[in-house]
């Protein structure tokens, strides 16, 4: 008798991944809705039982009728308590489901996809506010809808067969009216939803731009604006509070003409024809509660529409980037371990998704990197690099040179794991007997990451202090490794220059350090993760010249030690061009 | 407690308030009081056949079907009218917040600014303007319904009284409140949970390329796993005593009812009341626990709108900007003369700028360079009347700026903002709110200048496109764009610019910041950048200027 369901298929991802999640969970709270309303009707009868007996017989209720009506009454307490609490952990479910997916999602989809931002944060935090109350509140009482008004039209049928068909008749009414008066009320919302937001924001933009307000000497205005937009917002918004509680009053209409119908016509049967006065308390007493989770839907209904809303504008972080399919597609060498992650379920498959990347790596260094006809695009769809071939030697430095949009960072962003090709193949090649050669999408993000250390041209030194940046990456560093990174980067100089030294705090405002200064930080933070290759998007931009002096010389230190068979660095100046021993020129593709 | 110090603003709608309760308690009692009739109702046929009385039918057949109508007609009312009431006193709470704000200094005003606050601010006045509705009218309808059922039981017999009043404050007061108190520091450490997991999604999300490349994102995912988890516990338990809270409910008003039908049966034994008054009182004070629903809930919030509302006072409690009251003569203003000016950042002790002296004549232009953290902005912010001086002070014309009214200031200089500042609107409005002289023509030859003529012809119905500052009509380069614009509407004989071509390519900046520059002088620009210092008169070194 509820309302339609809407097929699954059509639902967003993250409605039905906690859907099957918590599915058993709603069963079993089914089970005690079912048996909490058969509870509640043999309650009801013993209090009619025992009113007759009184009323009728003049015998006070025997005190074992009053014993066993008080015990269905506990019992009923703990058939709700045992559903409180497993409604409790469906709340618990649900909070740790969204947040874990839509993370999983962000660090899938990858710091390029168009659909990672920062706005997404505060969802991160917020998303279940929205989720939540469709599983423990909507989906919940639409179980109690379907159970317990056909428990209550069973007993009733049985002391009064009129009074349930006129219950019977009513019931679809409600749901009818409800969702016509719903229809037109959100019609009305749709119209005035964006104007009503404008209203109620101004006031908040207002509050946020305070000093603009100063300045401007706008403050008199703006009083009388936000005065003026609050009125307009109130009255807009009652509007269409108007249409929408119309649907409650529908409701209330038909609950109230069911109980006070059985209340007079029982009266007047059980004047007139002799009619069980017991059936027709027990039905009196059954009618309000009959209407009860009908009532409750009602006002937990505006839950669905939120939660479907807040996953329909997540949806897009659950569908997968196109290239990397594309990618699959195109390269049939890759393809049987390739990345198959067109199915958005996540969570749980992070396992799987790790196995279909299980080509093991062979111990020891690769000898040479091919990248054989590579062609790749950013998630925006913006090309990256196209149909470049080139092989990268171990045990020199190769600098990656051409204009800028040549493909210098997609080519460090493709070794470095983030990006896959679309088309062509990027390979290991390593020196042994069999010349074995790995083909890159056939690694495993975790083993990959292994290999590589990587400074982007604008690192992100993460909210702390340098100490903690760098502990980051090996937690176990002493003092003296976290100096030597340091001193390896080129960065000892500047190190030296901050009063606090390695507390210095860092994130957010940055404490006055300069790009350049930021990437010699994330260069020590990348020295200290040992890995044979060393990635180096433009080091030296916008450092001062002492500073890229510094730090050419310490690249050349690292390149001499050997402890980094492999050194890219995409770079612009001469200095830095002139630092390697090989140069891939990317310049006229 | 501050929730009753924001709810005092009732008093000032006193109308609207108890006219929204008033309907809410009429519609609780027309429920009560339908069950309670067809229960009467009811019993009386029931013992008229049984003992053969004669009964008037119709009188309460009627009262039956009144009641229904009352009671749906009412149910609707109440919504009406506490929804309206509850508006009315967001209106007050909004332009009462509002009006302190404004008269708030530079310092206070800028924590309204904070990204994070701005966020929270939203959901802490959200919960404050929701307060009259889940936490006053329920509470305040329950208490009188309790007070008249009791005092009606109360004519039949105190023990009615007493089993009616023990199991409706247990299920109202006692267990409600008790969930609350022992949870309010549970809801204190999910919100706080609540916010540290957002920012470590926001680092996450910024951070990402860097995670993953260190190979650390897992790690990373799995520490926010575990405070995922202790959130989720939280939520747990806070939804169970919610859930508990409804059992009990249930069970007392079982309980209640159970009682009633003993307690008034004795009575009728002895033949003090009639048979249609046993379940006309059983009925009636079992119905009573209806109004007790939404109290849990309501409980249980409590904290929660508490520390809303301590969070929205105190940023509204800060110190008041100090006013001049002397007025610039009614002429161009010529000279602004910085004598001796140090300078901290708003709110905090420790000088940026010290002992600062300098000149600026609007029939020049400058260029204000220096490292980050030298003193720029709030240079600016001093020249521009937001911030007092530390010590020393700005003389305008040979008057002195703290003795100056910002009003009289403000007409002689304008200043762009480092970040895009405006309000939503549309664009020839925001045009007329800062120049209400503006014409179309003057309006369009700036946003020439600033390069955003095709832009406004692209948007529909073009200088009255509807310009939303956290929509997407606008990129951040133009947002800037738009924002330097309004600025320069403004009739002024100085204009202050910090960073006018941060986040634009280099040669826009070029283009603008040289033909602004030949188009007009009193111009003191912020930039840590070459372009367009060529065009300027004077460059002005703050860090070394400072050393000499």
């Amino acid at each position: 008798m509820g309302k339609p369901l809407k097929a699954p298929a059509s639902q967003p991802y993250l409605l039905t991944v906690i859907g099957r999640q918590v599915r058993s969970n709603l069963g079993l709270q089914s089970a005690l809705f079912l048996a909490d309303a058969l509870c509640m009707a043999v309650f009801y009868a013993l209090c009619a039982q025992a009113a007759a007996e009184l009323i009728l017989k003049h015998l006070f209720p025997s005190t074992e009728l009053l014993v066993q009506a008080a015990l269905l009454a506990l019992v009923r307490f703990v058939l709700q308590l045992l559903s409180a609490s497993l409604n409790a952990r469906l709340v618990e479910k649900c909070e740790i489901i969204a947040r874990s997916e839509l993370l999983q999602a962000i660090y899938q989809q990858g710091p390029f996809a168009a659909c990672v931002s920062p706005a997404l944060a505060p969802a991160a935090a917020e998303i279940t506010e929205a989720l939540t109350p469709y599983f423990a509140s909507y989906r919940r009482t639409l179980r109690q809808v379907m159970i317990l008004p056909c428990v209550l039209l069973v007993f009733i049928y049985d002391a009064s067969p009129l009074s349930a068909l006129m219950l019977l008749i009513l019931c679809p009414l409600i749901p009818l009216f409800m969702v016509l008066i719903g229809k037109k009320a959100k019609e009305l919302n749709d119209r005035q939803l964006q104007q009503i937001k404008r209203l109620s924001n101004r006031f908040f933009e207002a509050l946020a731009q305070l000093p603009f307000i100063f300045v401007f000497d706008l403050g008199r205005k703006e009083s009388a604006a936000v005065r003026r937009m609050n009125r307009r917002w109130r009255v807009e918004t009652m509007q269409i509070l108007y249409v929408a509680f119309l649907s409650a009053l529908a409701l209330e209409f038909f609950a109230t003409v069911g109980v006070a119908f059985c209340a007079v016509t029982l009266g007047f049967a059980v004047l007139e024809r002799g009619f069980s006065y017991q059936d027709a308390l027990f039905v009196l007493l059954c009618a309000p509660e009959f209407f009860i989770p009908l009532r409750k839907l009602g006002a937990s209904y505006h839950a669905k529409q939120r939660a479907l809303a807040a996953a329909d504008s997540l949806q897009q972080l659950f569908n997968l980037p196109d290239p990397q399919t594309a990618a699959v597609q195109a390269d049939p060498a890759a393809s049987p371990e390739g990345p198959s992650k067109a199915e958005p379920a996540m969570a749980e498959n992070m396992v799987n998704g790790e196995s279909k990347r299980s080509v093991k790596l062979p111990p020891g260094f690769p000898q040479r990197i091919v990248f054989k006809h590579v062609t790749a695009y950013y998630p925006d769809g913006r090309a990256g690099l196209k149909d470049q071939s080139f092989s990268i030697e171990a045990g020199k430095v190769t600098v990656l040179t051409g204009p800028s949009g040549s493909g210098k960072s997609t080519v460090l962003n493709l070794l470095a794991g983030l990006l896959t090709p679309a088309a062509g193949s990027i390979s290991l090649e390593y020196a042994d007997a069999e010349h074995v050669s790995v083909d890159l999408s056939g690694l495993s993000r975790r083993d990959y990451a292994q290999l590589i250390s990587f400074v982007p041209q604008r690192p992100y030194l993460f909210y702390g202090t340098i100490r903690s940046n760098l502990l980051q990456v090996k937690p176990e560093a002493s003092e003296d490794e976290l100096l030597s990174a340091i001193e390896q980067a080129g960065a000892g100089a500047l190190l030296k220059s901050l009063p606090q030294g390695l507390d210095t705090p860092v994130g957010d405002d940055h404490a006055g350090l300069s790009g350049g200064q930021m990437r010699l930080l994330a260069l020590a933070r990348a020295l200290l993760k040992e890995s044979p290759l060393l990635l180096l998007d433009e080091p030296s931009a916008s450092l001062d010249p002492q500073s890229e002096e510094a730090l050419i010389t310490a690249l050349r230190r690292i390149a001499r030690s050997g402890s980094r068979p492999f050194m890219v660095i995409a770079a612009h100046r001469p200095q830095l061009i002139a630092l390697g021993d090989a140069e891939v020129s990317l310049g006229g593709a | 407690m501050a929730v009753l110090k924001l709810l005092a603003l009732m008093r000032l709608e006193y109308k609207a308030a108890l006219l929204g309760l008033l309907a809410s308690l009429c519609s609780t009692f027309a429920s009560i009081g339908l069950m309670a009739a067809a229960g009467w109702f009811l019993s009386a046929m029931a013992a008229a056949y049984a003992f053969g009385f004669v009964i008037n039918l119709f009188v309460p057949s009627a009262l039956i079907r009144l009641l229904a109508i009352m009671r749906t007609g009412l149910r609707y009312a109440d919504r009406l009218l506490s929804h309206q009431a509850a508006f009315k006193i967001i209106e007050r709470l909004r332009l009462q917040l509002f009006t302190k704000a404004l008269a708030l200094d530079h310092a206070a005003q800028l924590k309204f600014q904070q990204a994070d606050l701005e966020r929270r601010l939203h959901g802490d006045i959200e919960k404050l303007e929701l307060a009259y509705l889940r936490e006053f009218v329920p509470c305040a309808a329950a208490f009188l319904t309790a007070f008249t059922a009791s005092a009606i039981l109360a004519a039949f017999s105190g023990e009615l009284l007493l089993i009616f009043l023990s199991t409706f404050l247990t299920a109202g007061v006692v267990v409600p409140g008790l969930a609350a108190w022992g949870s309010r520091r549970l809801g204190a450490a999910a919100a706080q949970e609540a916010g540290v997991i957002q920012n470590a999604a926001a680092a996450f999300i910024a951070g990402l390329m860097d995670l993953t490349v260190l190979g650390i994102a897992e790690d990373e995912l799995e520490r926010m796993a575990e405070r995922s988890a202790r959130l989720a516990h939280a939520k747990r338990v806070l939804t169970f005593l919610d859930g508990l809270s409804q059992a009990v409910l249930i069970l007392c008003a079982s309980l209640c009812f159970l009682g009633c039908i003993a307690a008034a049966g004795r009575l009728y034994l002895r033949a003090e009341i009639s048979a249609g008054q046993v379940m006309m009182l059983a009925i009636g004070a079992l119905s009573c626990f209806e109004c007790l629903t939404p109290l849990a809930a309501a409980l249980l919030l409590l904290p929660d709108a508490e520390r809303s509302a301590r969070r929205v006072q105190e940023l509204a409690a800060g110190k008041p900007r100090a006013l001049g009251s002397a007025v610039l003569p009614d002429r161009p203003l010529q000279r602004m003369v910085c004598a001796d000016l140090t300078l901290a950042l708003p709110g905090r002790q420790d000088p940026v700028l010290e002992h600062f002296n300098y000149i600026f004549e609007s029939n020049l232009n400058y260029a204000l360079q220096g490292p980050s953290g030298c003193g720029k902005t709030t240079l600016l912010s001093a020249l521009a009347g937001l911030i007092p001086p530390a010590q020393g002070d700005v003389f305008y014309d040979g008057i002195a700026g703290q003795e100056l009214k910002p009003v009289s200031l403000h007409q002689h200089l304008t200043l762009c903002f480092q970040d895009p500042a405006f309000i939503s609107g549309r664009l020839r409005e925001m045009f007329w709110v800062v120049n209400p002289q503006a014409t179309d023509a003057e309006i369009l030859k700036l946003l020439d200048l600033v390069e955003l003529t095709e832009l406004v012809y692209s948007l529909p119905g073009q200088l009255d496109a509807f310009i939303d500052m956290h929509g997407s009509s606008l990129s951040g380069g133009q947002a800037r764009r738009l924002s330097l614009a309004l600025c320069l509407i403004k009739p002024a004989d100085f204009v202050l610019l910090d960073e006018p071509g941060e986040g634009l390519d280099a040669a826009q900046e070029e283009r603008i910041l040289t033909r602004l520059l030949h188009s007009r002088t009193g111009i003191i620009m912020v930039t840590h950048k070459e372009q367009g210092l060529t065009c300027c008169d004077k460059i002005l070194r703050l860090k070394e200027y400072l050393k000499e």
